[in-house]
């Protein structure tokens, strides 16, 4: 956890953390910020003397696994997806209600909102073209042009298929469940 | 009067002997609903070693179906593996051996579970319950309910053979409970060890640990620096593999990394199939792509993903 973050989360803690500090603190997928987080909510209760009854909750795991399962595969459209404020809020107020309710029908792309390159702080061809012509260059566009691109579907599901066996391979050995394992890397489509 | 106070006397006698003994039951089937669940999950690690069967399996993910023919023989301190599709395009069959003695990381992590206290090993992230019984191929089955303590990992839902301690049935469930694929034994019959004979020697694909490796192992110039709690390796020392796994003694994953053109890069994605799921992340700056891949839920995935760090030799 850099320090930072530290910050924020204390200004958080003692409530007085800007929009900006919220953000990096609900965006940190960092596990040690997740813990401390508890840690000090817990101890703040303690110290004022209240009852725990969730102590034992890590809502912020749930939502941040559920958050993942939800994880751009290249064949969709707007198949970046991260999260800008407002949308991290949203998803979140969103999945822990889906949660409590048990139901991941209303959890559609259309809750997110494609990156548009703030987040991340990655250089997109298109900022790049804006830059040109004297333009005064900022600090991100001056590292290396990348120029980011999706993979291919087939691509990825070959990779998939490869290191899927490979994994498998192991995993055969490992869980207990031995050669039928290995019914996961026939492929349905290689058909 | 007297007479109807022997009565209730005699209705008091009946319901304290009826509570007792419902009291004495509740305890017995307390008892057996909470020990003996760990005791099938010991019974099915020893099966692999000692029993031999043939049959059919099912495999279940999304709206697909396959079915496979297997065979299992133990024999000469060995355990022969026959696996072959009996559906889609034909693929030739999957032989296997494996030395009973040798034990891998993840029964390791399972019999450690059994064996050491509760703080210990699978029991420490997985609540494992008894849920009762149930038919499977043709022969009666005890299920088991084993839920993750955390997020990093999916549940199962176990069905193992009363008499043999055989897998029948397995069924790898998200925290929601839905289930993400299903294995499930169609027949099974036990054989005797003769039924090695049709398992063509030459066909055998050993699987072997090098004891005293001539290829000391290579190990990667990267490591994960965050790994859920109680996952340990399950590379064999000597091996000279791809990726490096880690197991906790029920889920897997692997961490494999490849070149990739530092003039381009990707972005980040995840990719999933049944309970298998996978996540790449470029690392543009070590020319690098790095994917897991393994039965966990997407989460555990990318954050192994991107906590990959270099040595600085590199």
């Amino acid at each position: 956890m850099n320090d930072s973050l530290k910050e924020s989360l204390s200004a958080l803690m003692d409530g007085e953390a800007s929009e900006f500090e919220l953000r990096r603190v609900l965006e940190s997928d960092d596990p040690e910020l997740r813990r401390k987080w508890s840690d000090s909510h817990q101890f703040q209760q303690l110290l004022k003397g209240d009852e725990q009854p969730y102590s034992g909750w890590d809502i912020s795991a749930r939502v941040a696994a559920e958050i993942a399962d939800d994880v751009a595969s290249p064949s969709a459209a707007g198949w970046r997806q991260a999260f800008t404020g407002i949308a991290v809020a949203a998803s979140v107020a969103f999945v822990v209600v889906l949660g409590a309710l048990g139901s991941n029908k209303l959890t559609t792309p259309g809750a997110m909102v494609a990156d548009n390159s703030a987040v991340s702080g990655r250089v997109y061809p298109t900022q790049v073209r804006g830059a040109t012509g004297g333009v005064t260059v900022s600090a991100t566009a001056q590292s290396p042009v990348l120029t980011e691109s999706s993979i291919s579907q087939s691509e990825a599901q070959r990779r998939f298929e490869y290191y899927l066996r490979n994994h498998t391979d192991r995993a055969a050995l490992n869980n207990n469940q031995g050669v039928i394992s290995y019914a996961r890397t026939v492929s349905p489509e290689s058909k | 009067m007297r007479e109807l106070s022997r009565q209730s006397l005699n209705r008091v006698r009946v319901r304290a002997t009826l509570s007792v003994a419902l009291v004495s039951l509740l305890a017995v089937a307390q008892v057996s609903a909470s020990e003996p669940a760990s005791s099938w999950l010991n019974k099915m690690l020893g099966s692999h070693k000692t029993v031999n069967y043939r049959g059919v399996v099912s495999y279940q993910q999304g709206s697909h179906l396959n079915s496979f023919k297997v065979l299992h023989i133990v024999k000469d301190g060995q355990e022969y593996d026959k696996f072959e599709s009996l559906d889609g395009r034909p693929q030739a069959a999957r032989h296997q051996t494996h030395d009973v003695n040798c034990v891998h990381a993840g029964q390791r992590r399972m019999l450690m579970a059994l064996q050491e206290a509760e703080s210990q090993g699978v029991q420490r992230f997985y609540d494992i319950r008894k849920k009762g019984e149930a038919r499977v191929a043709d022969r009666e089955a005890v299920e088991l309910s084993i839920r993750p303590k955390d997020v990093y990992r999916l549940g199962f839902n176990l069905s193992i053979d009363r008499v043999t301690g055989l897998l029948l049935k397995t069924e790898v469930v998200n925290p929601r409970d839905q289930v993400l694929e299903r294995f499930q034994f169609v027949t099974v019959d036990l054989v005797a060890d003769d039924a090695l004979d049709s398992i063509s020697p030459l066909g055998l694909l050993a699987h072997r640990h090098r004891a005293n490796a001539l290829v000391s192992p290579l190990s990667p110039p990267w490591h994960a620096q965050w790994l859920p709690d109680g996952f340990s390796e399950a590379n064999m020392p000597g091996e000279n593999a791809a990726g490096v796994s880690f197991t906790d003694g029920l889920a897997v994953f692997s961490i494999f990394v490849e070149k990739l053109a530092s003039s381009h890069t990707y972005a980040e994605y995840g990719m999933r199939r049944g309970a298998s799921v996978s996540y790449s992340v470029p690392f543009p700056q070590y020319e690098s792509l790095v994917t897991v891949v393994g039965e966990v839920p997407m989460l555990t995935a990318k954050q192994v993903a991107h906590s990959l760090s270099w040595t600085a030799s590199q």
